[in-house]
């Protein structure tokens, strides 16, 4: 009973420095008593993180309303519509150059080569129709409309706001919006987020792009035993998986 | 700003939040675009501050005062921006680094950290528990209330059933984690 009383005063932010170590004995020896408090941390967490998603979404929608808004003055002439092109185009230009350079930082020869392999996992899950009024409730299409139109970026943010109340999927293309950003640390979690899940579509899908992530960011061993794994478990890919095995060899 | 805003801030009031949101939107991103040129990442990381403030005020543990929101969302939101460019590109080097501190991190940490898979299958069974258990856990981890503030709040009768409603919520959500194998 002391335990779990201690416990309450943890989570409320309330323990004086006498019962902070009294609960750390407490979990040093009672191993209920510490996977109850592991239990209400990841909870506790999990809750936290589910507010932040739904205020993540009411602040996008104030977002939309303050930028459908037209301020006055605003209205720019043509000649400087041109400049801003312009503009556009030289700081389009210069990212790509910047995320090439800053991209190629892991063993860039074998990390390229790995790359031809890559292509984005079309969306089979959730058709779109084309030309449907847009409707903002329904962020699963929004997203896969962002993903559909290589917004990774924005794909990669909407689908954060559904993966609690989505199927199991929502991991999967997360992981493709990861990779497409070249976030490959983050990608490799989703995949493997969906591996862990009940999702059964795209289990093979998920351990191939998850291998090509170790290898694209240089991690050669890691990306073989992927390889490996997904050889022994299936034949999707198996000309690439061949290939890709050789070339590691 | 007025004293009321910032009260209904403290007490959960997500229009509040959209008030001071809309209020700094454009100064921060002005502020923002000295160091990165990419609107869609700014937004997001002004969402995320914006966020980071909300947790603040409705757990208790911002001193609240009126110059200091603006100095919390541009140094907090800063940090955000460092951080996740950091992560992103390793060899990025970045104009005028500073020492932050610990804390700075330990508020920032569920925005940059990806969860790990039982907190992201938690999440899930929560979304499924009545609206309820929801509120009530929220109120409690969340809003750091005590039983006796979300017995008013939800009209019960007493402290005691908030305390066995809590149980039960945790209690159902610990089965279905129960049944979920984390391998494959």
């Amino acid at each position: 009973m002391e335990g779990n009383e201690l416990l309450d005063r943890f989570f409320k932010g309330k323990l004086t420095e006498e019962e902070r170590q009294r609960l750390e004995n407490l979990l040093q020896l009672d191993e209920d008593l510490r996977e109850e408090f592991e239990f209400q941390q990841a909870a506790r967490e999990a809750i936290i993180r589910n507010k932040h998603i739904e205020l993540k979404s009411y602040l996008r929608d104030v977002d939309e309303e303050l930028d459908a808004k037209p301020k006055k003055g605003e209205i720019l002439p043509w000649t400087s519509l041109w400049k801003v092109a312009a503009g556009l185009v030289l700081v389009l230009g210069a990212t790509f150059l910047f995320l090439k350079i800053t991209d190629s930082n892991t063993d860039p020869q074998t990390s390229d080569s790995f790359l031809s392999y890559y292509n984005a996992y079309p969306n089979v899950v959730s058709p779109i129709t084309r030309g449907e009024g847009f409707n903002p409730e329904d962020q699963e299409k929004a997203a896969f409309l962002a993903y559909e139109s290589g917004n990774y970026r924005l794909s990669d943010s909407l689908f954060t706001g559904i993966l609690p109340y989505q199927t199991d999927y929502i991991h999967f293309y997360k992981g493709i919006s990861k990779f497409e950003l070249g976030q490959y640390d983050s990608a490799i979690l989703y995949f493997d987020n969906y591996l862990y899940s009940d999702g059964t579509q795209l289990r093979d899908q998920a351990k191939w792009y998850m291998a090509l992530s170790y290898l694209v960011k240089g991690d050669t061993v890691k990306g073989k035993e992927e390889m490996i794994r997904l050889r022994k478990s299936s034949g999707y890919k198996m000309d690439e998986v061949e290939r890709i095995l050789l070339e590691i060899e | 700003m007025s004293d009321i805003l910032i009260e209904r801030l403290k007490s959960g009031d997500k229009a509040a939040l959209g008030e001071i949101y809309k209020l700094y939107r454009e100064p921060f991103l002005q502020f923002a675009k000295r160091y990165h040129q990419d609107v869609e990442l700014l937004h997001d990381i002004y969402q995320d501050v914006s966020i980071a403030l909300f947790d603040r005020a409705v757990s208790g543990k911002l001193e609240l005062e009126k110059s200091s929101i603006k100095t919390y969302l541009f140094s907090m939101g800063k940090f955000m921006l460092f951080t996740k460019l950091k992560k992103e590109h390793p060899n990025l080097e970045l104009k005028e680094e500073q020492e932050w501190s610990q804390g700075f991190y330990e508020e920032a940490k569920l925005f940059i950290e990806e969860p790990d898979p039982r907190v992201f299958f938690l999440g899930k069974s929560l979304a499924k528990l009545g609206e309820k258990c929801r509120k009530i856990l929220e109120f409690y981890y969340y809003e750091n209330k005590s039983m006796k503030e979300i017995q008013q709040i939800m009209e019960y009768n007493h402290p005691d059933v908030v305390k066995s409603h809590k149980s039960r919520c945790m209690k159902a959500l610990k089965e279905s984690f129960k049944h979920k194998k984390f391998e494959y």
